[in-house]
């Protein structure tokens, strides 16, 4: 990473132009790496419970590309105008305090994504062990999962303490993963086609529209939760041209595509793990070389992902003037936590996450689409997003604007009206419309309403000359 | 179309740190306008909706 200087590198504050010099090709093979993680095979395993493999390939990968549409127009062009993150982007309409609740909801996110990759990733290292016959009679996930799950957490740790140069490093390694990927789901494919083309779902319900429908709603909400991610990696592309193709296809495509794995998975052996399949499938050398890189290449999603939270966390005040190794490790600590104390009750409750993430991130993309293009009309200071008084910068109650979350609110109500993200019960327009495209364009409608009832309300509140 | 909020002070924040202030002042200075273009609204609307809908549509059909 030439010309960055460590100082930005693990700040929150805005990269410099020259600072920002990865191209389409890097953009996108970072995004690519970060997207691929096995995260994707569980995506997938959802998707097989409604859909068989043709039906669900093509609506899960709809739905992958409407959501990082949506999270790219959210997050993108504040992001990379001024090389800032995700979290920086939303003080235009949250306020100069209001940014903690997207903030809160980011490290929700990433610690939930995090530690789903890295119990998986233990699972992985755990066949791997048993396949080579280094595990003593006995051992099995419940005792090698917390180790592993803490091993991987350390090196992850040890890692990122070189700052974002440490994840374009493995990166560049761990992009191995992708055509691994798709070599394992060619050996699926060409081992098991008849049986693939005829398997059918075993969650499916007679509504047809509604199997469709939620599919495409597990895609969306997959996608848009990389909300956070965006905004760490676009910052370093000089402009929003430059990120437009390598978010859309490095990693809105490169998700449904390794899902593909997860989804024929679960459809023809009842398991979206190829750690566990492979075997069977492909003999016991194939299962060892898949299963080294299953393993491996979480840790370029969970480098990525810990770092977009360590850059998130320093917007806090309270950690701004940090060292970053300490920073660093509160940021892991609460992945390591839940993989060391709960890893198996937070797999099993995976699809509850998944449809969290649509509740909260649905409507957030949709409050900073509306104020970037419609109310704010593509205007926005750099100055004002680093200003320290909450009452100047933006118009905003106590640093909080009432607007982002009333609506925010609104979406979330709009999202669990329509979809019940513990039992999947859904009512109204559901099936016609998933939950999270109305959630957004419910919060968005809700924050352009409020906003302009504010504007003519806090009129007499004195603007700062020029701020027009 | 309504006009568009304020949305930056644009006076000075002397409590800034030097080094954020000196970042600040760069990209005040820089040309920041490279914007979405027509070539990126078309990727966009090409990858974003375009595509999705074909495929909603072929799933469907299938």
């Amino acid at each position: 990473m030439v010309g960055l200087s460590d100082e930005a590198d693990t700040s929150a504050w805005p990269l410099l132009p020259s600072e920002r010099n990865w191209g389409r090709w890097r953009l996108g093979v970072a995004l690519a790496t970060a997207a691929a993680a096995t995260w994707c095979y569980v995506i997938g395993e959802y998707a097989g419970y409604y859909l068989d493999f043709t039906q669900g390939a093509l609506a899960l990968t709809a739905g992958c590309m409407i959501g990082m549409l949506l999270a790219f127009l959210a997050a993108g062009p504040v992001c990379a105008r001024f090389g800032i993150d995700s979290i920086a982007s939303t003080k235009p309409q949250f306020g100069a305090r209001g940014w903690v609740i997207p903030a809160a909801m980011q490290l929700i996110s990433i610690v939930g994504w995090n530690s789903l990759l890295l119990i998986f990733g233990a699972k992985s290292a755990t066949q791997l062990l048993l396949a080579l016959g280094l595990l003593p009679a006995g051992y099995g996930d419940r005792q090698m999962v917390p180790a592993a799950t803490l091993l991987a957490c350390t090196i992850i740790y040890l890692a990122l303490l070189r700052g974002a140069s440490g994840v374009s490093k493995l990166s560049n390694i761990l992009a191995a993963h992708v055509p691994i990927g798709f070599w394992m789901l060619y050996l699926l494919l060409s081992h098991r086609w008849p049986e693939l083309r005829i398997a059918q779902p075993s969650l499916a319900r007679p509504d047809r529209l509604w199997n469709y429908t939620t599919v495409v709603e597990i895609g969306i909400t997959a996608t848009m939760s990389w909300w956070p991610y965006i905004g760490a990696m676009i910052r370093m592309a000089p402009d929003m041209r430059t990120a437009v193709v390598p978010v859309m296809l490095g990693m809105g495509a490169s998700i449904p595509l390794l899902s593909l794995i997860g989804l024929a998975g679960i459809l023809v052996l009842k398991s979206s793990d190829p750690a566990e399949w492979l075997r069977s499938v492909g003999g016991p050398t194939y299962a060892i070389i898949a299963l080294i890189f299953v393993s491996l290449a979480n840790f370029g999603t969970a480098i990525t992902g810990i770092y977009s939270s360590a850059i998130g966390l320093r917007n806090f005040a309270a950690v701004e003037r940090m060292s970053w190794s300490s920073l660093l490790l509160i940021t892991i600590a609460p992945v390591a936590l839940v993989g060391a104390l709960i890893p198996e009750l937070f797999f099993a409750r995976f699809g509850a996450f998944l449809a969290f993430l649509g509740v909260a991130f649905a409507p957030l993309c949709g409050i900073q689409i509306a104020d970037y293009f419609l109310l704010r009309r593509r205007v926005v200071g750099i100055r004002a997003l680093y200003g320290r008084d909450p009452a100047r910068p933006y118009r905003s109650i106590g640093g909080f604007n009432p607007a982002a979350v009333l609506a925010l609110g609104f979406g979330c109500a709009v999202y669990l009206n329509l979809l019940n993200p513990l039992t999947y019960a859904s009512s109204g327009p559901y099936r016609f419309m998933t939950a999270s495209l109305p959630a957004a364009a419910c919060a968005a409608a809700c924050y352009v309403i409020v906003t302009r009832f504010l504007g003519a309300a806090m009129a007499a509140v004195p603007v700062p000359p020029g701020a027009e | 179309m309504p006009k568009p909020i304020p949305v930056a002070d644009p006076s000075p924040t002397a409590e800034l740190p030097p080094e954020l202030e000196r970042r600040i002042e760069a990209l005040e200075r820089h040309d920041s306008t490279r914007d979405l273009n027509a070539g990126s609204w078309f990727w966009l609307i090409l990858l974003g909706v375009l595509a999705p809908a074909a495929l909603l549509l072929w799933g469907w059909w299938a």
